[in-house]
């Protein structure tokens, strides 16, 4: 069980885990759109580059922020003694 | 420890179930093709086809049943957080996801790509901000977790009546996209259908409650999967020689990019707060494939993701998933396979809109009006297609065609035999039933938990409550017949809930988790605002008073709530020493849930005044 003096540091470094993982992201998913009809012209992978952007990549990028926050906050729970199944 | 020694053994024996399930989906659809090669009748084949799965789902949701409460609500916090992803993406998405998305990007393209990134968004945000913390606390529903985080049984009665409208609203939108589905495989009217997918979907929960849910879930999932990857993996092969529809659609976009480039479309561009999606009509195409902001405007398009992101990670029927697995280890990880289940479907459904519009436009296109191939004609026929004149060579813009057919006219326009067709109509009634069961699930256990015994100091008998739960859910899906009834569009009204659920819950369940200082009063005030900001801008925007579309209104009353909130808890005095407690528990993973020492201690209490 986590110690009590460590609770304050598990917290902050749970709240940053979580902007590390989301801020960036949204960023992403937020600008990436606004420029698809310009990288329309290009090609990747045989598709329309604008396309795969806002499709194929962000879905994909979306499955790696999780699966590194998974791991992540994983890591903070053992640093901190705070992981349910020591 | 011994949970988790619970939940191996449960997954061992769930792999065998699944497997043989998964066997027997594969098998039912194998002698339908054979059927259908020995000259079977048609419609007999299609009410098997259909039959034979509604009954399976409801006999598995009937035979899991629950004992307890701790099973009714929380499926005893034993299911493998690969069972509980997958339910929970499947659930997410629902029929009107499958079948309305998928439409969408098929009539309006890269412009519908704002329904994908709201929805993946959606999952990965409540499973970074909200999951783990829901799993902890362990409350049995949305609003039971903020009662007990504010320590105030009128939050948890004022959440339960606002998160109550959104629920109610895709649980109508889910039932009729089944019933839809059922009526396209059995010729049935979609008005006799509806009763059937509000009954499979309602006996998916009523004795089980969650962990009849989740099974029930799996198997649809299943289901699910297979009809959406068989069509157009198939579609893939015969167009690339490749398996991946995925990724292989790409490369059709680009040639169909250039034909639709000589295609006499209006230059369209939309202004920037307008969110226009495909309705349920016959309407002509209005924009090639690849063209983007002709529908949905620069601003609203990532204002749009966010607000679809924020309403679906808020809704109940997501959250109410965390409290099933053994663990916030296991709640993280079930969000992690739901995103990636969730990114699967999603890019199957991108490569069928892709193909079909790629069908269409090859086929279609430039063709007489009477001389169209068969399977168009098919769909004149039913009503869900239509041309603008009948002997010339016609343009994209002169044909018409209804949003929701995509899923289920690409294997015909692909020459597929009968039994693929009506596969991919059973994977959508499958979708629609996880959809519909998942609501149902998380409106009986609201209208139970926080209407009926939500005002009580301390929760009733385990067998009162159970009672409850199930003539709640009863209850909630014969009313839902009645609501779908009234839907006309499926995906309007899913939009519609999302905008009421961001602009709702989701402020507050996420500043009660990040910040301390959440008073009762700012809550029920936040809430409050929310809502009522969001619904008359609702109003006004469908009666045209005011310039924006429903889903939009979310983006004032959203930050208002927020506003409310932290206003109000900043002049609240000090909040009580029960919730200071909550909250700084239910921010550590570790240790027993909250909800569950809260209910261990409660029965300690009873036995010790009963002795």
């Amino acid at each position: 069980m986590i110690d009590w003096s460590e609770r304050k540091r598990y917290w902050r470094d749970t709240k940053w885990q979580m902007v590390a993982s989301l801020a960036p992201y949204l960023l992403a998913i937020l600008t990436v759109p606004v420029y698809a009809d310009a990288l329309n012209t290009k090609r990747i992978l045989g598709m329309p580059l604008g396309y795969f952007a806002v499709c194929h990549l962000m879905v994909v990028v979306a499955a790696i922020v999780i699966a590194s926050f998974v791991n992540r906050q994983d890591a903070i729970d053992h640093w901190h003694g705070a992981n349910e199944d020591p | 420890m011994t949970i988790l020694k619970t939940a191996r053994i449960q997954h061992r024996r769930a792999g065998t179930y699944l497997a043989i399930f998964a066997s027997g989906c594969v098998s039912l659809f194998l002698a339908a093709l054979l059927a259908e090669q020995l000259g079977a009748n048609v419609a007999s084949l299609n009410a098997v086809l259909c039959a034979v799965p509604l009954v399976g789902f409801a006999a598995i949701g009937l035979v899991i049943r629950a004992e307890d409460v701790a099973e009714f609500y929380n499926a005893d916090r034993a299911m493998p957080s690969f069972a509980s992803g997958l339910a929970l993406a499947v659930a997410a998405v629902g029929g009107t996801g499958v079948v309305c998305i998928t439409g969408a990007l098929f009539k309006i393209g890269m412009d519908a790509l704002v329904l994908v990134l709201g929805w993946i968004t959606g999952l990965v945000i409540t499973g970074i901000v909200l999951f783990p913390f829901i799993r902890k606390c362990g409350a049995c529903t949305v609003p039971s977790y903020l009662g007990m985080r504010l320590d105030s049984r009128l939050v948890r009665l004022v959440a339960a009546c606002v998160m109550i409208v959104p629920s109610a609203l895709i649980l109508a939108a889910e039932i009729r996209v089944g019933a839809f589905a059922t009526g396209w495989l059995t010729g049935l009217s979609e008005f006799a259908a509806v009763p059937v997918i509000a009954l499979v979907a309602t006996a998916c929960v009523i004795l089980g409650g969650q962990r009849g849910l989740t099974w029930a879930s799996v198997t649809q999932s299943i289901t699910l999967l297979f009809a959406l990857t068989v069509p157009a993996t198939i579609v893939s092969l015969l167009i690339s020689n490749l398996p991946f529809p995925q990724m292989m659609h790409g490369n059709l976009l680009q040639g169909l990019r250039r034909t639709e480039m000589a295609q006499p479309f209006a230059a369209l561009s939309a202004g920037t707060l307008s969110f226009s999606m495909p309705g349920v009509g016959l309407e002509p195409f209005m924009a090639p494939f690849l063209t983007s902001f002709g529908a949905v405007g620069r601003l609203s398009f990532p204002l749009a993701i966010l607000v679809i992101a924020t309403g679906l990670g808020a809704l109940p029927s997501v959250l109410n998933r965390a409290g099933t697995v053994p663990t916030v280890y296991d709640s993280r990880k079930s969000v992690g396979w739901a995103v990636l289940t969730a990114a699967f479907m999603l890019l199957t459904m991108a490569a069928i809109a892709g193909f079909f519009r790629g069908y269409v436009v090859e086929q279609i296109a430039g063709a007489a009006g009477d001389r169209l191939p068969l399977w168009f004609q098919a769909l004149q026929q039913y009503g869900h297609a239509g041309v603008a004149k009948t002997r010339a060579a016609l343009t994209l813009a002169e044909i018409s065609m209804h949003r929701d057919v995509a899923v289920f006219a690409l294997p015909m326009a692909a020459g597929m035999p009968q039994a693929i067709v009506a596969l991919a109509a059973v994977g959508a009634i499958a979708a629609a039933a996880t959809g519909a069961a998942a609501q149902i699930a998380a409106l009986g256990g609201i209208l139970s938990e926080d209407v009926v015994h939500g005002g009580r100091t301390e929760p009733p008998e385990d067998r009162t409550r159970l009672i409850t739960a199930r003539v709640m859910a009863a209850a909630v899906g014969a009313a839902a017949t009645i609501g779908a009834w009234l839907v006309s569009d499926p995906l309007a009204a899913v939009l519609a809930a999302l905008s009421l659920s961001a602009a709702t819950a989701f402020p507050v369940l996420v500043m009660s988790i990040l910040w301390r200082k959440v008073s009762r009063t700012a809550a029920i005030a936040g809430m409050a605002t929310g809502f009522g900001v969001t619904l008359v801008l609702m109003a006004g925007g469908l009666s045209g008073l005011i310039p924006m579309a429903p889903v939009m209104a979310a983006t004032l009353g959203g930050p208002l709530n927020f506003a409310v909130l932290v206003i109000i808890s900043e002049a609240s005095p000090l909040r009580s020493r029960h919730a200071m407690e909550v909250v700084r528990d239910i921010r550590l993973p570790g240790g027993e849930a909250t909800y569950d020492r809260d209910m261990r201690l409660l029965r300690r209490k009873r036995i010790t005044s009963a002795l």
